[in-house]
């Protein structure tokens, strides 16, 4: 017999999720803490949100940094949710969550985690490898799902400021 | 199930209005404190024991484990080592069912056993009789059922007492599966970890801002301690308030719970950050005008040349030097580049 590990990300909510549809309330607790989070079984990560899982891909050992703030699970022994701050000027943990709030496709997230650092449409298509006129219309598509009234109010908004 | 008795049919009035409060108990997500601890004293109770409670399993590596124990009337954390390596040795010397599979009519189904039966149908390997022991726990009559979801055990729930068991409590108990089936799968749903209310409390804990778990119509059933200062400040309107501030001051999230009514985690907006800290730092490095630095303060949440001259009453021409300026002195290659720069780095 052996455990079944449920799986880090959530199956099937990726993407363009409906967005008014009912959420795993665990799930949705996760995303609501904002900044980098996990379940932890003793060392094990059992779940992590979504700034979580883009922060373990590119830094592995995240969870053994030192500011890490641990909730112990009540009841629940060698279990814990544990939180970590956000990585100032880190657009990438940020787009992954923003895609996910904003339904945004992983295309669309790479082009935002780009634009939010001050990039133009050029320098995008150049970084991204593609013309200027797919990251245009691109840009449309998550000026319009941000709500955003033009591009500097998203960045702003992309990083808590608006 | 067409033998399935219903709490409704318990003939005694005293022990059917408890009964009932139970179920009612298993039906909401109030059972503070969390991970079903309220759960044993009370069946120990209801049925007229001194012991008894509810435990699950899980498979670690191929060996069963104890994944967590809610008993009274036990030495809680050494009878769960003591029952941890007792299954782990030799589940099959321990219990007369696989913990992790039994068969079909051993699921859901309501047992009495007395001790010396359970020696025999364990084949009496050491396991139990050792454990029982150690624990001072000799002649017993048992009553449990193994409440499951499919083939998997969500929890053994059962007392134990020194005489036998009579009708009334076991239709007691038979009338308590449905409910304790259901609120044990919803605990498994919530986590991966059984019985895991608190590992959703923990979490929403975590949430660094007045976050909610409502329950249609209007009933907070949990609160973070950021939510309970809201709610405190406010304790008259309390939900109704929240409700009125509107979408933008909280966002609620409608919740997957199967069999609940609707629930909704309701989450304080967080503020824009105040820019003031970030414009005083950069005025200072870039040493701006104060014409400067209310233009910069403008441009920062993005607003556009037109509505900056409208604003403080000058000409789009003007602001727009004003911004030429400003890309200057802050070594900006952009005006995208400016409001990315003024936001990102550390505050």
């Amino acid at each position: 017999v052996t455990a079944s590990k449920p799986p880090l990300a959530p199956p099937g909510r990726a993407g363009r999720a409906p967005r008014s549809g009912a959420v795993d309330p665990f799930e949705a607790s996760l995303e609501a803490i904002g900044s980098p989070a996990f379940l932890l079984h003793g060392a094990e990560v059992v779940r992590a949100n979504q700034r979580g899982l883009a922060l373990l891909e590119r830094e592995p050992d995240a969870l053994r940094r030192p500011d890490a703030r641990r909730i112990p699970v009540p009841g629940v022994p060698d279990h814990a949710v544990v939180v970590l701050p956000e990585i100032p000027g880190d657009a990438t943990t940020r787009a992954a969550a923003a895609a996910r709030q904003w339904g945004l496709t992983p295309r669309h997230r790479d082009v935002l985690a780009l634009l939010a650092t001050g990039v133009s449409n050029g320098g995008i298509a150049r970084a991204l490898a593609c013309s200027e006129k797919t990251v245009e219309a691109h840009v449309t598509v998550i000026l319009d799902r941000s709500n955003a009234a033009s591009r500097f109010e998203l960045i702003a908004r992309f990083w808590g400021g608006a | 199930m067409s033998d399935t008795p219903t709490i409704a049919e318990i003939v005694d009035p005293r022990v059917r209005r408890r009964a009932a409060e139970l179920e009612a108990s298993l039906r909401t997500l109030d059972g503070e404190p969390p991970n079903l601890a309220w759960l044993a004293p009370r069946l120990v109770e209801l049925l007229g024991c001194q012991r008894g409670g509810a435990y699950g399993y899980r498979a670690d590596e191929g060996r069963v484990r104890i994944a967590y124990l809610n008993v009274v009337g036990f030495c809680g954390p050494e009878y769960q080592q003591d029952l941890d390596a007792a299954f782990s040795r030799d589940p099959h010397g321990t219990v007369a069912y696989d913990p992790l599979r039994p068969e079909p009519t051993q699921r859901n189904r309501v047992v009495e056993l007395r001790t010396e039966r359970i020696d025999r149908l364990a084949e009496n390997r050491g396991g139990m009789a050792s454990l029982r022991r150690r624990h001072r726990w000799l002649a017993e009559h048992q009553l449990r059922v193994l409440v499951c979801e499919g083939a998997s055990v969500l929890a053994w729930v059962g007392v134990l007492r020194e005489t036998p068991f009579r009708a009334r409590e076991k239709t007691l108990l038979r009338a308590l599966v449905p409910a304790l089936r259901r609120r044990l799968s919803l605990e498994r749903q919530l986590s991966s970890t059984p019985l895991a209310f608190g590992t959703l409390a923990a979490a929403i804990e975590a949430i660094g801002t007045a976050a909610l778990l409502v329950r249609a119509p209007s009933t907070v059933v949990h609160a973070n301690a950021a939510g309970r200062t809201l709610l405190e400040a406010n304790p008259v309107a309390g939900l109704d308030a929240i409700r009125a501030a509107g979408p933008t001051a909280f966002t609620w999230t409608p919740l997957a719970l199967p069999g609940l009514p609707p629930h909704w985690l309701v989450v304080r907006v967080r503020p824009p950050e105040d820019p003031a800290p970030r414009l005083a730092a950069v005025a200072r490095r870039a040493d701006l005008t104060p014409r400067q630095r209310e233009v910069l303060a403008r441009v920062v949440v993005g607003e556009a040349n037109k509505t900056i001259a409208f604003a403080l009453g000058i000409s789009e021409n003007a602001v727009e030097l004003h911004v030429t300026a400003l890309l200057h002195r802050l070594a900006s290659a952009s005006r995208s580049e400016l409001v990315a720069q003024f936001w990102s780095g550390a505050p």
